[in-house]
């Protein structure tokens, strides 16, 4: 019964980091699907929001930081598209190579202003959930991993509903499968991009404030997040979010198990990882849900 | 029916632009230059004519700065902040760049003012080797100019842009882009620094193993771009920053930590010697001697692929589009993988030197977050030319010490530093895409030859050509 | 004896059936020609070749190779040779040079060896210099071909690069890079790089297009020259048929994806079936037109919209001429002419998709933003474009409500108008857009834009890849939304005599420019002149 428990409280917990990895990944892919841009600064920027609360704590309760942070992150979303991004995607030049370029530097930017506003000494982060241990259905648990999972989902369930049963969310699927075709139905294609962008920034600064308490604060706290949360939307298929949830919750788990084997202790949990990424590469390239491509080159 | 008459069809003439007062600044600096360097053509060469050369050209190259940032549209609000940029950027970095690329500019100023302007890879073989030739003959008399705090930092400018070129072949010639660097370097670092030292029993000498370790790179290479290049370029940059961050931990890891030097906080190379025939040589020029030789060598050899051959026409085909290479006849995947290989070969070279030059290599020597240096001083520095690289690379040996200085003068200096290199990113990219060194070039050399830069071009019909005249043959009036 | 060898090719496009059972031949030596209106799948059949497409049935064969298993750039290297039609990629080609350009058509995969380059050892260095003395030799063969081409006067004024003067030769600007080459060069160029490896089979992709008229004749010239010179087949896709019936040994007629007619050019030309694909079926004297044509032209009304003098360029091919005209309420306008006449360029222009780089557009007496979708849709601008630009994995609701967004009408009102025009479309609700057949993918396109009421309704070829039966309830149906809604309509269409029958006014483009318009009454009846107006002798 021991080895049960802990075998399912390493899996939990490798869930709970799965869903913010997965988290992560339905951000990429989102904005991959509507703006055919792959934004690398996502994870500094979301790191560049926790420290944000942070500094809003020391003059404000939890809950009110909190609440500004996510709104701040919306907004700072669309500023970016409306200041950097949208010169970009309007050029229309050939290849998407200096947008990515572009996101490269905003990652270089976000990772030292977050190291200049908070220096690189590692700094706790108040957790709503608590550190105690519930029982789920007779197995201990950690309340920590459970709001982790619930809240992302929850998050990822909202993310789907607006994409699903509104009006934006329709729009969106029009960008993303012809985008021309939606600016002649009269969509206002560069405003539902600043959203898009602002979903997506809030939405990372949210799993980002999910997993602060357990990683603590340091401008490097997402660094593994970011390559896991790649990783997971390869697994998944980069242009299906589905995909990337589940290839999420694949990684974490995997990684989780991994960590806690003997021989590969902490660091060379990455190389189990790494492994995982070239075995999807070669077996399955589009990933589980990708799709085909249907060009040869 | 009516039949339109013909002079209804005439367009704008577009070949009437207007000139600003930059522009005009501009183009009379540069004849200034140009009538010294046609003079220098025909090969009288007078001191005053080589200086006029040199003086020309370093010249032309602040004016084409000052042209850029003077060309302003002063009644055009959307550009307000562009205009701004330009003012607010353009004179702190025509300064840095005057200062940081003089070296250069004399050098090659003197030559091309004796050899005439023309396109760098138009030089005829004899004309190549006059060039390179000073160069080198130059950079190996360094030990004698040059106290061995100097020669240390040269070497280290050639070990990074070493490293540079390789990702510019990939990047700026493929178009591909790799966070790999990081990786790579440490890889064939521990590597070289195991064959030197004969960790693993087989011991060799220096050259041999930097350059086994470069093979070894090759191969990783081979083994991560295959799976990742033949999908979507996308997946390589996630593969090679994968790469750049396992490699760091693996090296850290309990299995790896007693040959990594984990717990030493590095790994020492053995002393190296210098061999016998070479006599009272310091051994900090025998250093100097083994990175600065095989980096001329390296330099040579990606400036021959890049402007002499097929495979650097193919690269930039390929850049270009996918599917009219393939149609050209060009095998895209295997030359993509080609084109990382080489990056990684480079960067296997960069890393041997590095523990040459450092004698010293630990598991956070290098990281992800050096990966990302090494693509911002590729892009800044000028993707698809080795000017502009060797530019990168200058700047990656020189940036510690630009970031020690804000460190110093402001309490997290050091991070707001480095938030300015992106930030230059950023602006390089969106202004200036074919890197600082490239658009100088770029605006210089149509300034001088006349032709256009770059761009939508747009062609007015011949203004007093009618083709309607010949339709109008076909049709019978109404 | 054949060379090329293509049996029984299809291939399905989105549910189309883009090319059915189509075999054709080209035989060692001989120029092909491939002609065809717009979405007869020419160029498919090329692409095809190239590798580009994989088809679902068929057979390509080339000199004892099955084409089917080879990759494109296989495809080179054993002797097929390629121009393309868009040649805007030379804008984006960094650092190419015009000599290198040449070069690059000489690439074989298996002489690039990496040491010796690098070294720049003597195999390299000889190889390199064949290569150079090669493409010379080349941009040479073109420059003695203009001895027989139109007098270099017309050159004069025509110049190779874009702002300058003079007409040097490919060979004077050899180092200059290829984005500065006006476009006619830049077709040469590419021509020069497909012949370099001394193919056995050209294949050409629309090689006329975007040229003025003098150099599509010198076009022609060049291309039997090179036929006599260097004894190569070719298959040459071409809308131009004077061009094509002058320099092919055999015409090929393509229509909606299949081969409806093969022979000589002087055959082929009076075959009745090809000169209606052309021009139109349908007969030009239906009783009572005559009296639907009112005089709507009177001074007292205002256009609903109106163009001044309107330029189009697509990187640096221009494709309209300073065009100028007006468009008034309530009436079928159709713009006629070849392809590559500008026909969808001005209906992209007048939509916002494409910006015009001079001139006007005035809808309704106010000016309209150049470039702007958004701001057409809004001021009630609707364009349904070529091939139907539907969202394929959306439910036709969901199209459908997409349609009603930007508007003022309630999805409900939108949808009772869209079923009163096409009730089909009731049965259909749920289904995914890309599983419906074309016919009901254009209803849904044309519903989608018709639903908030729009002002002004541009169709762009509605007809195409439709079948007969369809095609006529379809152009029904347009008149009555004409007569219904009171909207204007702008239509172009390949099937010439269909619109005249059904129009209240014509405008006839030819190589960008608007060079007749009128009611049209004269041309019914008169295949001859339409002819002439078309380009179709």
């Amino acid at each position: 019964m021991d080895t049960f428990n802990y075998y399912f409280a390493l899996v939990f917990d490798g869930v709970a980091y799965g869903c913010i990895y997965g988290l992560f990944a339905l951000t990429f892919v989102a904005l991959f699907r509507a703006n055919k841009i792959f934004n690398f600064a996502q994870t500094e920027v979301a790191t560049l929001g926790v420290v944000l609360m942070l500094l809003l704590l020391k003059h404000m309760s939890f809950w009110s930081a909190m609440i500004l942070t996510i709104l701040a992150s919306f907004a700072f979303g669309v500023l970016l598209h409306v200041t950097i991004m949208r010169f970009l995607t309007e050029r229309r030049r050939g290849s998407h190579l200096s947008e990515t370029i572009v996101t490269i530097g905003l990652f270089v930017i976000f990772n030292n202003i977050s190291s200049y506003l908070i220096g690189d000494e590692t700094q706790p982060f108040p957790s709503p959930f608590g550190s105690d241990v519930l029982s789920l259905f007779g197995v201990p648990v950690s309340k920590q991993s459970l709001g982790i999972i619930v809240a992302s989902l929850l998050m990822t369930g909202c993310i789907f509903l607006v994409f699903r049963f509104t009006k934006l969310g329709l729009k969106f699927e029009a960008i993303a499968e012809n985008a021309d075709a939606a600016r002649l139905r009269g969509i206002r294609v560069s405003n539902l991009l600043a959203v898009a962008w602002g979903i997506t920034i809030m939405a990372g600064v949210f799993a980002a404030l999910l997993i602060a308490p357990i990683q603590y604060v340091s401008p490097a706290m997402l660094i593994s997040f970011f390559s896991y949360s790649l990783i997971a939307v390869v697994i998944g298929g980069l242009e299906s979010p589905l995909g990337a949830i589940v290839g999420g919750i694949i990684v974490g788990v995997v990684d989780n198990l991994a960590a806690n084997v003997s021989f590969i202790g902490s660091e060379l949990r990455f190389l189990v990882i790494f492994a995982l990424l070239l075995l999807v590469l070669l077996v399955r390239p589009r990933g589980l849900w990708g799709r085909a491509e249907a060009r040869r080159v | 029916m009516t039949e339109i008459e013909p002079e209804k069809h005439k367009s704008k003439d577009l070949s009437k632009r207007r000139v600003g007062i930059g522009q005009r600044a501009a183009i009379y600096w540069d004849y200034v230059g140009k009538t010294a360097t046609q003079t220098a053509d025909q090969g009288i060469l007078t001191l005053a004519q080589i200086f006029g050369a040199v003086a020309s050209k370093v010249v032309a190259l602040f004016a084409g700065l000052m042209a850029w940032s003077i060309d302003i549209d002063f009644f055009s609000i959307r550009k307000l902040p562009v205009n701004f940029l330009k003012m607010i950027v353009a004179i702190p970095l025509a300064s840095l760049i005057f200062i940081s690329s003089f070296f250069l500019v004399i050098v090659g100023g003197t030559l091309s003012g004796i050899l005439g302007f023309r396109n760098f890879g138009e030089y005829s073989a004899k004309e190549q080797f006059l060039i390179w030739f000073p160069v080198f003959a130059l950079l190996l008399a360094m030990p004698l100019l040059l106290s061995e705090y100097s020669l240390y930092r040269l070497s280290l400018v050639a070990t990074y842009s070493i490293a540079v070129i390789g990702l510019d072949m990939l990047f700026g010639q493929c178009g591909i882009i790799s966070l790999g660097q990081g990786g790579f370097l440490m890889t064939s670092g521990y590597m070289t620094i195991w064959l030197v030292n004969g960790t693993f029993g087989l011991k060799l000498p220096i050259l041999i193993a930097i350059s086994v370790g470069a093979l070894l790179n090759g191969f990783v290479g081979l083994a991560l771009g295959l799976p990742a290049l033949r999908v979507k370029d996308h997946y390589l940059v996630i593969v090679s920053l994968a790469l750049s961050i396992v490699i760091p931990k693996v090296f850290r890891s309990p299995l790896m930590a007693p040959y990594s030097g984990m717990k030493e906080g590095g790994l020492y190379i053995s002393t190296l010697e210098v061999p016998s025939f070479l006599g009272k040589m310091p051994p900090y020029v025998w250093k100097y001697l083994i990175v600065i030789v095989p980096a001329m060598l390296l330099v040579v050899i990606a400036y021959n692929i890049i402007h002499h051959s097929q495979i650097g026409r193919a690269f930039r085909t390929l850049k270009c589009d996918r599917e009219i290479s393939s149609i050209i006849g060009i095998p895209v995947v295997r030359y993509k993988l080609f084109a990382f290989m080489l990056s990684a070969i480079y960067a296997g070279f960069a890393g041997g030197f590095f523990v040459i030059l450092n004698e010293f290599m630990s598991p956070d020597s290098f990281n992800a977050y050096s990966s990302v240096d090494y693509l911002v001083a590729t892009a800044i520095g000028g993707p698809g030319s080795i000017l502009g690289s060797i530019f990168g690379g200058t700047f990656l040996a020189f940036q510690p010490d630009l970031t020690k200085l804000a460190s110093d003068h402001m309490s997290g200096g050091k991070s707001l530093a480095q938030a300015v290199y992106g930030a230059l990113l950023v602006i390089t990219v969106l202004f200036a895409p074919r890197g600082i060194v490239g658009e100088l070039t770029g605006r210089l050399k149509s300034k001088l030859t006349g032709l256009p830069r770059r761009g939508n071009f747009q062609m007015a019909p011949p203004p007093d050509y009618d083709w309607l005249n010949e339709k109008k043959q076909h049709f019978e009036m109404n | 004896m054949s060379e090329l060898k293509v049996r029984s090719l299809s291939i399905d496009f989105g549910g189309v059936r883009a090319l059915n059972d189509v075999s054709l031949d080209v035989p060692k030596g001989a120029f092909v020609g491939l002609m065809g209106p717009n979405g007869a799948g020419k160029t498919t059949v090329i692409n095809c070749i190239s590798r580009i497409y994989k088809p679902v049935a068929g057979q390509i064969e080339f000199g004892g190779e099955n084409v089917l298993s080879l990759s494109s750039d296989q495809v080179k290297q054993i002797g097929i040779s390629r121009t393309f039609q868009d040649l805007n990629f030379y804008n984006l080609m960094p650092s190419m040079s015009v000599l290198d350009y040449v070069m690059l058509g000489q690439f074989d995969p298996k002489k690039n060896r990496f040491l010796p380059n690098g070294l720049q050892l003597r195999s390299a260095k000889n190889y390199e210099r064949d290569l150079k003395r090669n493409a010379r030799k080349i941009l040479d063969f073109f420059r003695q071909a203009r001895e027989f081409l139109e007098p270099p006067q017309a050159e004069r004024n025509y110049p190779i690069l874009m702002g300058r003067g003079g007409a040097p030769d490919l060979l004077d600007v050899e180092r200059s890079p290829i984005q500065i080459l006006s476009f006619a060069w830049r077709r040469r160029l590419d021509l020069a790089r497909a012949l370099i490896s001394n193919p056995k089979l050209l294949l050409l992709d629309e090689p006329a297009q975007g040229l003025p008229p003098f150099e599509i004749d010198n076009l022609g010239k060049i291309l039997k020259l090179i036929q006599k010179e260097f004894g190569v087949s070719a298959l040459i896709v071409e809308h131009n048929v004077d061009t094509l019936m002058k320099i092919s040994d055999h015409i090929v007629v393509m229509s909606s994806g299949e081969v409806i007619a093969k022979g000589l050019p002087d055959e082929v030309s009076k075959n009745q079936q090809v000169v209606d694909i052309y021009l139109g079926s349908g007969s030009t004297s239906k009783p009572g037109n005559e009296s639907r044509k009112s005089n709507v032209r009177s001074r007292d009304v205002q256009p609903v919209l109106e163009l001044k003098n309107i330029d189009m360029f697509y990187g640096s091919a221009q494709a309209l001429f300073s065009v100028s005209l007006k468009i008034f309420p309530n009436e079928i306008s159709s713009v006629l002419g070849t392809n590559g006449s500008g026909k969808s360029s001005l209906l992209k222009a007048i939509s916002g998709l494409e910006k015009p780089a001079f001139g006007e557009i005035v809808l309704d007496g106010e000016p309209l933003p150049l470039g702007w979708p958004e701001a057409a849709v809004a001021r009630g601008l609707q364009y349904v474009p070529q091939g139907r630009m539907i969202f394929p994995e959306l439910t036709v609701l969901e199209n459908l409500r997409i349609g009603v967004l930007s508007t003022k009408v309630s999805l409900k009102e939108g949808l009772e108008k869209v079923f009163h025009y096409f009730p089909t479309l009731k049965t259909h609700l749920k289904s995914q857009a890309a599983s419906l057949s074309g016919g009901l993918q254009q209803m849904l396109a044309i519903g989608q834009a018709i639903m908030g009421s729009p002002e002004v309704l541009l169709l762009d070829e509605p007809s195409l890849g439709l079948a007969p039966q369809l095609i006529e309830s379809l152009f029904e149906v347009i008149q009555n939304i004409k007569n219904d809604e009171k909207c204007a309509i702008v239509l172009v269409e390949q099937n010439a005599k269909k619109a005249i029958e059904m129009s209240d006014y014509i405008f006839i483009f030819n190589s960008g420019m608007l060079i007749a318009e009128g009611t049209g009454a004269q041309l019914r009846g008169d295949d001859e002149t339409l002819k002439k107006y078309l380009g179709f002798h």
